[in-house]
């Protein structure tokens, strides 16, 4: 009897253990945003954008050129907002809305003209294009760790 | 030392004084003296030295009469035996062991010594069958010697031995005494073993009918012997612990079967298995119980994250969905994406499945018309996507980039 009685004691405390779920907040993130100029004139590939070549290359299959124009780093707690200048005047804003199951939950603007949430996983990249820089484009490539 | 009184009587000392000088025993100066004194000066001294002398020849002529009567086979018996030998040589270990083990116990007749003896000569068996009698007597030998030891009989053998002693004294001489042969004196100890044949048993049986006395002597001596080592036995067995003992019989009967190569089961295993758990492996049975029931709850409640690898595997691959997009007047917006359902992603990416690089998320911001390379294909709807992203440098420019 004092055994069974040992044994509902211990199991009482593992379920007790395994059920308490404390709300921990989400880990910061950090977001790479690399600025790109793409132009449909002349030839050339920037090669420290050797990492994206395959997804540049096939998502803006028009343009022949590619030039990094600057790289930062944002580190972005839970529901905390970074905001940075584009080369083309624009302001980016990067916000942190959490976590939704293992994806992250990211919101982007451009001052004055979009805004949009997404969930994306650790580790992804998506684009922001579209926006006249140069004699071609304004490629933000956005990457999430 | 002064002169000897030639009427005395010889004293102890003097007795065993002249008893040593006969021997030859090494004497002291006075000693010799001494013994010379009295054979001069005491007939009494003389006839002890003389009645030495006839012990002495008496002595000689038993042991030449016990060499000449001994129980030497003759060449009938050896033929005989011989015969024996042959026959037994046939039989298997299993039908010859009551022969050896009366042979080990030193219970056989000449004939029988002899046809052991060939059988030791010739099969590898039967030699083994009595080394192994052997390592086990001496088994019991020493775990009885550690069972008795401290054990006190208090004179309980040498009073044992008086009252046997006592017993044959008794015992009027008979005629079946004189015929009363080594041989039948084996057939006695058979007879309370009981390792006799049916007729043997017969004869032994007319002989207590008869109240041959040495017969009657022998058997209650053997007896009462039995009745003593169980004694002594359940004496010892009061103070000590048998299990060692066992363990140690057990272990070494077990290995004596394993070396034959036979597929036996161990005899202390089997005995283990039948006593059941000891008192200390139930608590250990209840810890085993508890580390059961623990993994089934923890399995309960941990199943999804346990058994489902969907997610993660959505994690190790990259994963973009674009929820909601608000833009301008004037201003569009598209939404490059694969058009695949959330649910299809986890059926796409198994575990150990490659990773295809398929068309990345790209949101197009469009002021006027398309932009050369934006898709005629335009969604607002959560899309997604998955893509391999590779390693980035960590270098960070300075505002704006």
């Amino acid at each position: 009897m004092r055994t069974a009685l040992h044994i509902l004691f211990t199991l009482l405390m593992l379920g007790t253990l395994m059920g308490y779920s404390p709300d921990v907040q989400a880990d910061p993130i950090t977001v790479e945003v690399r600025t790109i100029a793409a132009s449909t004139e002349g030839e050339g590939f920037d090669s420290r954008l050797n990492p994206l070549k395959g997804q540049l290359t096939k998502a803006f299959r028009g343009y022949k050129s590619f030039t990094l124009e600057g790289r930062r780093t944002l580190r972005l707690k839970d529901s905390k907002s970074k905001s940075m200048p584009l080369p083309n005047g624009s302001e980016l804003t990067l916000t942190h809305h959490g976590m939704a199951g293992n994806l992250i939950k990211l919101g982007l603007s451009l001052a004055g003209k979009m805004s949009t949430m997404l969930r994306v996983s650790r580790g992804s990249t998506f684009f922001q294009a579209g926006m006249d820089y140069g004699d071609g484009i304004l490629i933000v490539a956005i990457t999430v760790n | 030392m002064g002169t000897t009184d030639m009427t005395k009587v010889l004293t102890t000392n003097e007795c065993s004084l002249l008893e040593r000088y006969y021997d030859g025993d090494p004497l002291a100066e006075a000693e010799v003296t001494h013994v010379e004194e009295l054979l001069n000066n005491s007939p009494t001294a003389r006839v002890f030295m003389n009645a030495l002398e006839e012990l002495t020849i008496a002595v000689q002529a038993a042991e030449q009469h016990v060499w000449d009567t001994s129980d030497a086979p003759s060449a009938d018996q050896v033929f005989e035996a011989a015969m024996r030998a042959a026959t037994l040589a046939d039989s298997s270990l299993e039908d010859l062991a009551p022969l050896l083990e009366r042979f080990f116990d030193g219970e056989v007749v000449a004939e029988e010594m002899i046809a052991v003896q060939a059988l030791i000569n010739e099969r590898d068996d039967v030699t083994e069958y009595l080394s192994n009698l052997d390592g086990l007597r001496a088994s019991v030998r020493v775990g009885n010697d550690q069972l008795v030891d401290g054990v006190s009989f208090d004179r309980f053998w040498e009073s044992i031995a008086e009252r046997i002693d006592d017993g044959i004294s008794q015992v009027e001489p008979q005629p079946i005494a004189a015929a009363f042969d080594p041989e039948q004196r084996v057939l006695l100890y058979r007879y309370h073993d009981a390792e006799v044949t049916a007729e043997e048993r017969a004869q032994v049986d007319a002989w207590v009918a008869e109240g041959a006395p040495e017969v009657i002597a022998t058997l209650t001596a053997l007896a009462e012997l039995r009745f003593a080592t169980v004694a002594a036995i359940e004496t010892a067995q009061e103070r000590a612990d048998f299990t060692d003992l066992w363990h140690r019989i057990e272990e070494g009967i077990d290995d004596q079967v394993e070396a034959q190569g036979e597929n036996v089961v161990s005899l202390a295993r089997q005995k283990r298995e039948r006593t059941g758990l000891p008192g200390d492996s139930r608590a250990a049975a209840w810890s085993a119980i508890a580390a059961m029931l623990f993994v089934a709850f923890g399995a309960a409640l941990f199943k999804d994250q346990l058994f489902a690898p969907t997610e993660r595997v959505i994690v190790e691959k990259t994963v973009v969905i674009v929820d909601s997009v608000e833009y301008q007047p004037g201003s569009s917006v598209i939404v490059n994406a694969p058009m695949k359902p959330v649910s299809s992603i986890s059926a796409a990416l198994q575990p150990g499945e490659e990773a295809v690089e398929e068309e990345p998320t790209v949101i197009w911001l469009l002021d006027s018309a398309p932009e050369a390379g934006a898709p005629s294909d335009t969604t607002l709807d959560v899309q997604d996507e998955t893509n391999s992203e590779e390693n980035t440098h960590e270098e960070t420019s300075d505002q704006p980039i």
